[in-house]
């Protein structure tokens, strides 16, 4: 038998290293989520792309072809092209996507997401986004030289109501 | 399984050093279970704490909390303390007692439902403690969330990134709060029915912690909380990452690993040990226990076995033609063999002059006629070898306590039980009465039970407060149990040398023999 004193001991210890554990786990050791002199660049892009035919009205023989109830003067077709999106810093290319329309019918949005750590400091950034593969030459283009200090988070967007490319 | 013999080798040792100090009925390892319940409780009354002072808003929740922290630090700074501490506890419990059952080999057959039921709640525990993190909404809040976001929208299955949700001010709503608060309700909700669900296979389950670990528990959390309060990092600012942040490895330790690997292959790892988990107990491999049978002339439906199985095995079932009206079923794939219900039956007695004696619930392969005839012979041996002498014990012993086969002279014969459980009192009272001068009963060390409830279950018997009770007129102090582990056998030998110094001192035992008529012949053919 263990005589009561050296019992209570035990439980002190035991329940002391325990709790010690328990506080030292809940704090340390610290975690780094990025290097100490870089920034972080996020791209996220959710953008749906040109529609792959224009809407068009329907002929008098084609909507005779048709239900009664079925005869909308004009019809969309529903597919979208991918949207291509490059991402270069200091003329290196981060980001080269083409990324297609979301959804059985392809007619959703084409999304990208990407968190890049950068070497904080002056650069150079280029992003250019196509949302019509058919016509690459009408690309939306945004160039800045931004100053990013160690832990800066540029996040970019591509907002057409607000003017297309967005840095914030 | 070498692995697995050394942790429970470690574990074994673990909880034989805490013994000392808390007894084994408060041994916190050996209720990692019932602390995590325990845990659980404090969780959600310091919750509810926190939830009335949380501002569920972008502007107001990081303020909530830091006004709390600060300005009522002596109330709401050490219930939010408490909140976290207990998180991490109840991880730290929860994955102990995965540990210890998987060590000990507890996930085969007839726990495989406690088993894969208690997978999922692995996850719930995790979801719930971090999305409390979130709450918060500081720089610990702005990587966890981020992280957890990037982790699903790697599966594709949102037509936009989820984690477009935590970028910029703009994309974070205080409706996004409101989901933060039903997630950080609904889960834990959800994780208590799983814990339920959980405990459904095991029979009178250990879900109330005894008041000696209730104590100790709240006492290492309130010093843990005094001595370093739970703090907030940096407000949550999506224009800033920060280098370093405090991480919290019990409970976010999934952040650095994705970060050390990728999200797919972190799903890889979490979806591959999940998978492992619910397989584990279809890849065992060992004999199939030959389950217990009802015999229904013999069963009045009393319903002590259903009680008494420690793995809710026997199952109470409608008998018009009863005269209880009920009877019991056997679940055979529930059941452990342990016998706990064939100690536990009425019927089992061996006083029952029918020859071939038949009880209601009983072991086809170690039945109580069989036990019966062994415990004659084992008489009938004793009498013979020392007809003149006192001091014969018969020995009762678990199989899986210390070993009694050493005992055996010519005083002392044992009977071997798959656990001390499964014996009927009134096999005591008939051996006192059939020659034996007295009983020592061998069970598992305290809270070593192989069968769980097999030495409190006797124990109860013994003491008249559980039926089937050793009825008053058995002598006690003819009566010895202990409860010793393998490897405890010279203690074993002393309790025995103990017991007959203490026989030798008494008068003869006025109890009258049993009908002899039986007995009569296993003595000559002995």
């Amino acid at each position: 038998m263990q005589k009561p004193r050296h019992g209570a001991t035990r439980a002190v210890l035991a329940w002391t290293a325990f709790g010690a554990l328990l506080v030292w786990l809940s704090h340390a050791p610290s975690f780094a989520p990025r290097q100490a002199d870089a920034a972080v660049l996020q791209v996220s892009i959710a953008h749906a792309g040109a529609r792959l035919a224009p809407c068009r009205r329907l002929s008098a023989a084609e909507l005779a072809a048709r239900a009664p109830n079925m005869r909308a003067p004009e019809v969309c077709p529903r597919g979208r092209s991918p949207v291509r999106v490059t991402v270069s810093v200091d003329d290196r290319v981060l980001i080269d996507e083409i990324l297609p329309p979301t959804g059985f019918a392809r007619d959703g949005t084409s999304s990208l997401y990407r968190r890049i750590a950068i070497p904080a400091g002056e650069r150079r950034l280029t992003v250019r986004v196509i949302d019509d593969l058919r016509a690459p030459e009408r690309a939306v283009e945004r160039r800045a030289t931004l100053r990013l200090e160690p832990g800066r988070v540029l996040s970019v967007d591509f907002k057409p109501a607000r003017g297309g490319i967005v840095f914030s | 399984m070498a692995a697995a013999n050394a942790i429970d080798r470690a574990f074994v040792a673990a909880e034989r050093w805490l013994d000392a100090p808390f007894g084994a009925r408060a041994n916190p390892l050996r209720n990692l279970g019932t602390l995590a319940f325990l845990l659980f409780w404090v969780l959600a009354a310091s919750g509810i704490y926190l939830f009335i002072y949380f501002d569920t808003s972008v502007e107001g929740a990081y303020a909530s909390i830091e006004a709390l922290s600060v300005e009522q630090w002596w109330l709401g700074g050490i219930v939010r303390s408490l909140h976290r501490y207990a998180a991490d506890a109840f991880v730290a419990a929860t994955l102990l007692h995965l540990l210890r059952e998987w060590a000990a080999g507890r996930f085969r057959r007839f726990r495989r439902f406690s088993w894969i039921s208690g997978v999922p709640l692995l996850w719930l525990m995790y979801a719930s403690g971090i999305v409390g993190y979130w709450l918060v909404w500081d720089a610990r809040a702005q990587i966890s969330a981020l992280a957890t976001a990037e982790w699903f929208d790697v599966l594709g299955v949102t037509a936009e990134p989820m984690a477009r949700n935590f970028l910029g001010a703009e994309s974070v709503g205080d409706r996004l709060f409101s989901l933060f608060v039903f997630l950080h309700i609904g889960l834990p909700l959800a994780l208590l029915a799983g814990m339920w669900i959980h405990v459904q296979r095991i029979g009178q389950p250990r879900t109330v912690a005894p008041r000696a670990l209730v104590g100790a528990t709240l006492g290492m959390l309130l010093g843990a909380a005094l001595l370093h309060p739970a703090a907030s990092q940096a407000p949550w600012d999506p224009l800033h990452l920060p280098s370093e942040i405090e991480l919290d490895w019990l409970m976010l330790f999934v952040h650095p690993l994705m970060a050390a690997t990728s999200p797919a292959l972190l799903w890889l790892i979490v979806g591959g040990a999940t998978l492992t988990l619910v397989a584990l107990p279809a890849l065992a491999r060992g004999a199939k226990p030959v389950p217990a049978v009802v015999d229904p002339a013999n069963c009045n439906g009393c319903a002590r076995c259903t009680v008494d199985c420690p793995y809710q095995a026997v199952l109470l079932i409608p008998a018009p033609n009863v005269r209880t009206g009920r009877q019991v079923e056997i679940m055979a794939e529930r059941c452990a063999a342990c016998g706990l219900c064939a100690g536990a039956c009425p019927s089992s007695t061996p006083f029952r002059s029918t020859e071939a004696l038949a009880a209601g619930i009983d072991m086809p392969d170690a039945s109580v006629q069989q036990q019966r005839l062994r415990l004659e012979a084992a008489l009938a041996r004793i009498v013979n070898d020392s007809p003149a002498q006192t001091g014969r014990i018969i020995v009762f012993a678990c199989a899986a306590a210390a070993n009694a086969a050493r005992l055996e002279d010519a005083r002392t014969a044992r009977l071997d039980m798959r656990c001390i459980g499964m014996l009927p009192p009134s096999f005591i009272e008939y051996a006192l009465r059939a020659g034996a001068d007295g009983a020592l009963l061998v069970a598992c060390r305290a809270g070593e039970c192989a069968y769980r409830l097999g030495a409190e279950l006797t124990a109860q018997r013994l003491a008249g407060t559980r039926q089937p009770i050793l009825r008053k007129s058995v002598p006690r102090e003819r009566l010895r149990m202990v409860e010793l582990a393998a490897g405890e056998e010279a203690d074993l030998a002393a309790a025995r040398d103990a017991l007959r110094a203490a026989l030798e001192a008494m008068a003869p035992a006025p109890l009258q023999p049993p009908k002899r008529e039986r007995l009569g012949r296993a003595h000559a053919e002995a």
